[in-house]
């Protein structure tokens, strides 16, 4: 009896030990598995680069042409016009080394505008016109 | 005089209760700890998936009203807690305002006063995992 006794109080010792360590380390690995992902994440955020090199006006509206010159593909998420926003774009990619141009229909951009264009990662190009 | 030890049951009821005495508090103090082992890393790892960015904010100076774009370009859903103007809270959001992934909000802020031309501006963003992202704009003549 007395001999079981100590027998299962090793167990429940085993088993204690096992368990709080299995938390810790799940716990552990939950948190280097993020920290792996946002440096991931930050390392394609400064990988990213755009750059708004030409913009022309149309009968149809405004076109802006933007060149990726990153090493990273980009999510152009939104356009804005005077601080405005005017566009906003779900799927739009560019692969890194290419220009890509965005139509904004009925809108026709005047000398001394403000666009701005947004990426998915946070990362922004701007450029005033100068000549239309 | 004779001395004499205790009865063999009072021993093994003192024995047993030191046990179970020492079982508790090792047990208690082992899972308090890591429980705030586990709370700090569980919280932290959410901590760093959270990411918001002003995509845009224009202040005029001697204008009031500013309009903040706002988008969540983390991994995680964010729940805006408080927006601090300059260090003085402006918006109690108190939690009702939810970004998800890649979600743009814009909100409008009435500033206390109008700023002056070219003066720097803190816009601090409080979010309810405990981030803070601070971002300083300066007001257009």
């Amino acid at each position: 009896m007395r001999g079981s006794s100590t027998a299962l109080g090793a167990m429940l010792f085993i088993i204690i030990s096992t368990t709080i360590l299995m938390m810790v380390l799940t716990s552990m690995m939950n948190y280097q598995q993020n920290l792996k992902t946002y440096m991931k994440r930050m390392s394609r955020k400064l990988e990213e680069k755009i750059e708004i090199i030409r913009v022309n006006v149309t009968d149809k509206g405004t076109e802006i042409y933007i060149l990726n010159s990153g090493s990273t593909v980009t999510n152009i998420r939104a356009i804005y016009l005077n601080h405005i926003l005017i566009k906003e774009l779900e799927e739009y990619y560019i692969p890194p080394g290419s220009i890509r141009k965005i139509v904004l229909n009925n809108i026709k951009v005047k000398r001394g505008d403000y666009i701005k264009i947004a990426t998915n990662m946070g990362n922004t190009a701007a450029t005033i016109i100068e000549d239309i | 005089m004779k001395s004499r030890a205790i009865s063999p049951i009072i021993s093994d009821i003192l024995l047993a209760v030191i046990l179970v005495s020492m079982f508790t508090i090792i047990y208690s103090a082992s899972t308090s700890i890591t429980g705030n082992i586990s709370t700090y890393f569980w919280g932290n790892s959410e901590k760093l998936l959270e990411d918001l960015t002003i995509e845009e904010a224009f202040i005029k100076a001697g204008n009031r009203t500013v309009t903040l774009y706002i988008r969540n370009v983390g991994q995680i859903t964010t729940i805006i807690e408080n927006i601090y103007w300059n260090n003085t809270k402006m918006e109690d959001l108190n939690g009702k305002l939810t970004l998800k992934v890649g979600e743009l909000t814009a909100i409008k802020i009435k500033l206390p006063s109008a700023p002056g031309p070219y003066t720097p501006q803190t816009v601090t963003i409080t979010t309810k995992l405990g981030n803070r992202y601070v971002e300083v704009l300066v007001s257009n003549p």
